[in-house]
């Protein structure tokens, strides 16, 4: 299943940055690495990101996101959104 | 040589013909298998997921504009169903009209090829898909000096 991400990430101080970017990068890119994330973006004025996952469940999303180190600190928080097709496209074909 | 189906020009078999044996000619030339075989992408040797595959159909030899006509009503309504039951991820035509691009959420090469092979056109044999599986950019994984996918 899909599952749309939005992340609002807390502003960070210059100390926070240096403690937490290099490994939140990596471990944001290991997350696509392991085919669970299809798209990243990041939202305008660094307001935080959005991702799209691919998952088994919504927990999944959930667990993945929050292992983060900008998670486990409580920094960037989830909104988790379970997508799928539009379905009203169906009655067109009705 | 070329018919027009609803407004759009749709190449007859003998052109597709041609243009499908060019393509199976220029798809994989010696170079590039070569290069296939010798250069790994994935520099982990780890298993990379298939998260995707590429669905690219393309006219047979033996469709024309006369025989694609009635079953592209059919056709529609059932690429949509596919759409709706999570199947097809993004859809696109070939500006060229030599056939459509589909990308799916399946990972197995015999799953997607057996939907495929049910819609009409593939049913009468208008319409043949080339599958590629897909996966996350391996290579990456040399940026975080981490493995491409997990053990």
């Amino acid at each position: 299943m899909k599952v749309m991400a939005i992340g609002t990430l807390k502003p960070l101080t210059p100390e926070q940055r240096t403690m937490y970017l290099p490994k939140e990068v990596p471990a944001t890119l290991q997350i696509y690495l392991d085919g669970k994330m299809e798209q990243f973006w990041l939202r305008d004025k660094e307001a935080g990101v959005i991702f799209l996952m691919t998952v088994d469940s919504v927990e999944e999303a959930d667990t993945i996101l929050k292992a983060l180190p900008l998670g486990r600190a409580n920094l960037l928080t989830f909104e988790l959104m379970p997508i799928g097709p539009l379905s009203p496209l169906g009655m067109l074909i009705k | 040589m070329k018919l027009t189906i609803a407004g759009k020009g749709i190449k007859t078999g003998r052109s597709t013909a041609f243009a499908v044996l060019i393509g199976l000619c220029v798809t994989l030339p010696p170079a590039r298998a070569l290069a296939a075989e010798q250069v790994r992408l994935n520099v982990t040797g780890k298993t990379v997921p298939t998260t995707k595959i590429l669905a690219v159909g393309s006219w047979t030899p033996k469709a024309t504009a006369d025989g694609v006509r009635p079953v592209l009503p059919a056709e529609v309504r059932d690429t949509v169903r596919l759409y709706l039951d999570g199947v097809i991820d993004q859809w696109f035509i070939q500006q060229d009209n030599s056939g459509v691009v589909f990308l799916l959420n399946v990972t197995e090469t015999d799953k997607a090829r057996a939907l495929l092979e049910k819609l009409p056109l593939g049913q009468a044999g208008l319409m043949e898909f080339q599958l590629t599986q897909l996966g996350p950019v391996s290579p990456l994984a040399s940026l975080i000096g981490a493995p491409a996918a997990r053990e």
